[in-house]
């Protein structure tokens, strides 16, 4: 079977190296075109603790990795300004606390912090290891840890997008994969059936394959443009149409997480890597002009700047149709949703792990079923992901711009609604088993935003006060002790990846 | 009726039955004594907790840990035995034979899923399920922790309803819930709220809120204004015989007009059929225990309808032909402890209650489905409902009856390439269900292609050796009977210690 994926960047290699490893020797042959001439978007430089299975399965070294694409270690993402201008959290990856008989640990610190030991237990933040971790700048790897608490966190890491592009391409080629470079001129399809037939190159090259995979970015040159998949447009949701993106050199620090501040009309993110720091400003153009969104992102650059910024256009939502007759979409030209929580490379490889299991091996008849199957998986991931980034302009009572009283005045989608009434109440957040965002993901999101509940689970109150206060203070300790005692992420990330 | 912000500190359990014990046993160890808990089991149990069927699936074991009842205590102070799974035999209008064993995921180191390579090699996947094996030569043993084959086994219980009832009540006895042996005789309603009971000894019980455990009857649920999504109904009959019993697994057993379940307690087999059956079945050592006519097999839509939850089979009755009633009783408690209202405006708890219940019973009930569903080509249309079925067909009457699109991906899925599709937090496991798919005749159309480059031979030698380890240690696993008794004379003397 022959395989051509459209689009280099990400999206494109990620798929690559995934089909060349998953099918070596299996008779998949993969062609990949793409052209230096057309510019990937390459600001998706976040991921979420998923893209370590992603490589794992790979078979990648880390520090190879890592060295390769000027990696850092995320612990989370700071969130500046959200919640109120002056405010900060930190979404972490992992629990807080421990269960304590099966009731989520928040749950007693809403209790603890209600109480009149309030200011012995401090923040909900003191019991996440990595929240804490992250706020000293420190790093190990999770099973380093002493204790189960000093364990309880997970990672990611802060990469060069166009670097790991390219690791990946060269992993990919060295597993058969073919790259041509070149652009489409013309796609010919299949009268009978509408199948994309061959692409025609601007070289004159044509190129048929039995399977199409577009990764050619926002414009969806095979899903959209030649098969109209349509797009459902999200914007009612998710307003900001539009980023500005400039690398700048390090600050003094490069910090274990991402930053995602809120502004008057977007936010900006700040994103550290080895050999630079990655900037960017989203933003609604309804409510600030292109150019003060660039000035304004270039003002709170905390180094000096490398090159121009780098406009982008979007709209959020995604194609009526993932996978339409014998094209899969994957990455943009899936659909776009803004990358406040490092979604975009996520979104990449659920795409892919999906392709994979419902791969059509008969290239002769690409089964409904199969499409069915992977539009609807996909489906869900994306709204799961929509419903969690929209909780994040919502839940705060800033209405400080038109930008912010947009959202307050936005009556929600009832999956969303419904989780916020929820944990209003009692504190409780609905689970759920598909999708990439845990319940206390929610938590950090909810709590750190304000949004403090009414009441807690009176199972809490089966233990006396004395009891919980005693277990918080203790786990409290054990967290410090494990993060005083780590080194600093700069160390940490010298040691790891360079000495010998 | 009390106002919205006045906190819950009267809670009311209403049955006489294992949801109604468990039910009080797990709030009275969950919540703490401001909340009075007062448990009314005086209500008429016409012995309807053996619709459940008596096999608790292995997730009973840590369910009775959250009731602080550790399995030695289980086993010593009722007839409890071990159990592997149940065996289905005549089953369907296929007629198939499988052992449904407990059974930990299935590995495979050759980046596919298992059973893939069971079809591509045309071998029965029950062969290479060691309990199943050892079930059919009535063999048992606990699976051990290392890295022997026995140990991807799983185990769940055979039970005699009323002794786990006598043996929860006991232990409710003990821990502060306040208990009455007092018939209601009205149920008080004003704005489908329950105003409160009314006893036949005059008294009136007031509550802010009220677990409905009456079992089948839904005595205080079928008060309240909840609309009942109902299957079919069916009657059964449970007959119960002394018996030494040996057997690691249940036996139900298809017939032309229905079928009759057994189950394996250690000194009685305890019978269920329907009732077509019941009267051409008699034995003479058998005593009958009940008879139910036209149970009404569904659910309501809402179990938290107003101020009170349903629990078991208070809100659902499921056709006791798998664990799936258990598994539901189990998952109702864990939902309650979760959602016990905090105040008496309960809204949100109701609304999340109701959303989580429908999503567990509907899940649930795809097994039962799954079950009695003839689908064994891709090419069935779901819409394709027999005609002129016949009123006493039973598996046709089945078939018509279950219908659902959620059951339809799943099968669609799996016979087109072995998927197994799923839902979130289901109560059954992939592999719960692919042994139920492969056992029952529901074969992928195609294997995992990835399976291609692999040696052919290679794997077909390997999967012949693994077949004939697993024979050879299911023979070895002692019988059923004879490890009872040593590891219940083991107990007892660890207890007397």
């Amino acid at each position: 079977m022959h395989v051509c994926i459209l689009g280099g960047g990400t999206a494109g290699w990620m798929t690559a190296a995934a089909l060349s490893k998953k099918f070596a020797n299996k008779n998949v042959n993969v062609t990949l075109i793409e052209s230096e001439q057309i510019g990937t978007v390459g600001v998706g430089e976040a991921t979420l603790p998923h893209i370590r299975y992603f490589n794992k399965v790979l078979g990648i070294d880390e520090r190879d990795f890592m060295r390769k694409t000027k990696a850092t270690f995320k612990l989370g993402i700071e969130f500046v300004d959200w919640g109120k201008v002056g405010q900060r959290y930190i979404h972490p990856f992992g629990d807080f606390g421990d269960l304590q008989q099966s009731i989520d640990y928040h749950q007693q610190w809403l209790k603890l912090s209600a109480s009149q030991d309030r200011d012995a237990v401090g923040s909900l933040s003191d019991y996440s290891y990595g929240i804490v971790a992250a706020q000293n700048d420190k790093f190990h790897l999770p099973e380093e840890g002493k204790s189960s608490l000093q364990q309880a966190f997970g990672y990611a890491y802060q990469f060069d997008s166009s670097l790991y592009a390219q690791y990946l391409n060269e992993f990919s080629q060295k597993n058969g994969v073919k790259r041509i470079e070149g652009t489409v001129k013309d796609v010919i399809q299949h009268p009978d059936s509408s199948n994309i037939k061959e692409l025609v190159l601007d070289s004159g090259q044509k190129l048929a394959a039995d399977f199409y995979i577009d990764c050619s970015g926002f414009r969806g040159v095979l899903i959209e443009q030649t098969l109209k998949s349509g797009y459902q447009d999200w914007s009612s949701w998710l307003p900001c149409n539009r980023a500005v993106a400039v690398p700048c050199k390090n600050s003094a620090t490069i910090s274990p997480y991402t930053r995602a501040t809120a502004k008057q009309a977007g936010w900006m993110w700040r994103i550290p890597l080895q050999h630079r720091t990655g900037n960017g400003h989203v933003y609604w153009n309804e409510f600030i002009s292109d150019q003060q969104a660039a000035d304004d992102l270039i003002s709170q650059l905390e180094g000096e700047a490398i090159g121009d910024p780098k406009q982008l256009y979007f709209k959020t939502g995604r194609r009526n149709h993932f996978w339409k007759n014998n094209v899969v979409a994957i990455g943009l030209a899936a659909g776009f949703l803004e990358p406040l929580e490092s979604t975009s490379i996520h979104l990449i490889q659920e795409g892919i792990t999906a392709l994979v299991e419902l791969f059509p091996h008969d290239e002769k008849n690409i089964s409904d079923f199969d499409i069915e199957e992977y539009n609807s998986r996909m489906s869900l991931q994306y709204q799961r992901v929509r419903d969690f980034l929209l909780l994040h302009y919502v839940a705060n009572k800033r209405d400080d711009s038109p930008m912010w009283q947009y959202f307050q005045n936005m009556t929600l989608p009832d999956s969303l609604a419904t989780k916020i009434e929820a944990w209003l109440r009692r504190g409780y957040v609905q689970k759920y088993e598909f999708g990439a965002f845990l319940p206390p993901s929610w938590v950090a999101v909810m709590l750190g935003q304000n949004l403090l509940p009414k009441s807690y689970d009176p199972r809490v109150n089966k233990s006396s006060m004395q009891e919980l206060l005693q277990q918080t203070m203790h786990m409290r300790a054990d967290i410090m002790k494990g993060v005083e005692s780590a080194q600093t992420h700069q160390a940490y990330l010298d040691r790891y990846l360079y000495s010998r | 009726m009390p106002n919205g912000n006045k906190l819950v500190s009267n809670i009311v359990i209403v049955g006489d039955n294992i949801a109604a014990a468990q039910t009080a046993l797990a709030m009275r160890q969950s919540l703490d004594d401001s909340i009075n808990i007062t448990w009314i089991s005086g209500q008429d149990c016409n012995n309807s907790d053996y619709l459940y069927g008596c096999l608790a699936p292995p997730e009973s074991y840590s369910h009775h840990l959250s009731l602080n009842i550790i399995e030695p205590e289980l086993l010593l102070s009722t007839n409890t035995n071990l159990s592997y799974g149940t065996e289905y035999k005549n089953w369907g209008m296929s007629k198939a034979s499988w052992i449904q064993a407990f059974h930990l995921p299935f590995s495979s180191e050759l980046g596919v899923e298992f059973h893939h390579l069971v079809v591509r090699h045309k071998m029965n996947l029950q062969d290479f399920i060691v309990n199943a094996q050892a079930a059919k030569l009535n063999r048992f043993a606990h699976p051990p922790q290392d890295r022997n084959p026995l140990s991807q086994a799983e185990y769940g219980y055979h039970f005699d309803c009323r002794q786990w009832q006598n043996f929860y009540t006991a232990k409710v006895g003990l821990i502060g819930v306040k208990q009455g042996r007092k018939k209601i005789s009205d149920v008080e309603i004003k704005d489908n709220q329950i105003e409160c009971l009314h006893l036949e000894t005059g008294e009136k019980i007031y509550a802010d809120l009220y677990i409905d455990c009456s079992g089948i009857d839904g005595a205080l649920i079928s008060n309240l204004e909840s609309t009942r999504k109902s299957y079919r109904k069916l009657s059964f009959t449970i007959d119960s015989e002394p018996l030494q019993a040996d057997r690691s697994c249940s036996q139900i057993q298809g017939e032309k007009s229905g079928w009759e379940h057994n189950y394996y307690a250690r000194d009685k087999k305890i019978s269920i059929r329907t009732t077509q059956l019941a009267d051409t079945n008699t034995n003479s050592h058998s005593t009958r225990i009940a008879r139910f006519e036209n149970v009404d097999i569904g659910h309501y839509d809402e179990a938290f309808v107003g101020n009170c939850i349903a629990i078991g089979q208070a809100a659902c009755t499921l056709e006791p032909i798998s664990t799936a009633a258990m598994k539901m009783l189990h998952l109702d408690i864990e939902r309650l402890l979760q959602l016990v209202p905090v105040n008496c405006d309960m809204e949100m708890e109701r609304k999340e209650y109701n959303r989580r219940y429908i999503d567990d019973i509907e899940h649930s009930e795809l097994f039962v489905m799954a079950l009695y569903s003839n689908r064994m080509t891709l090419n069935f249309e779901h819409s394709q409902v027999e005609r002129d079925v016949q009123a006493d067909d039973f598996w046709a009457c089945a078939q018509n009856t279950y219908l659902s699109k959620k059951l339809d991906r799943k099968l669609t899925q799996f016979l087109h390439r072995g998927i197994l599709a799923n839902f979130d937090l289901e109560p059954f496991n992939p592999q719960e269900w692919v042994i139920m798919h492969m056992g029952i005749g529901r074969l992928p159309h195609r294997y995992d292609r990835m399976l291609e480059s692999i040696d052919f031979q290679m794997v077909q030698n390997g999967l012949e050796k693994q077949r004939s380890v697993l024979k050879q240690l299911a023979s070895q696993i002692p019988p059923q009977g004879m490890y009872m008794e040593k590891l219940l004379s083991f107990l007892k003397q660890q207890s007397s210690m």
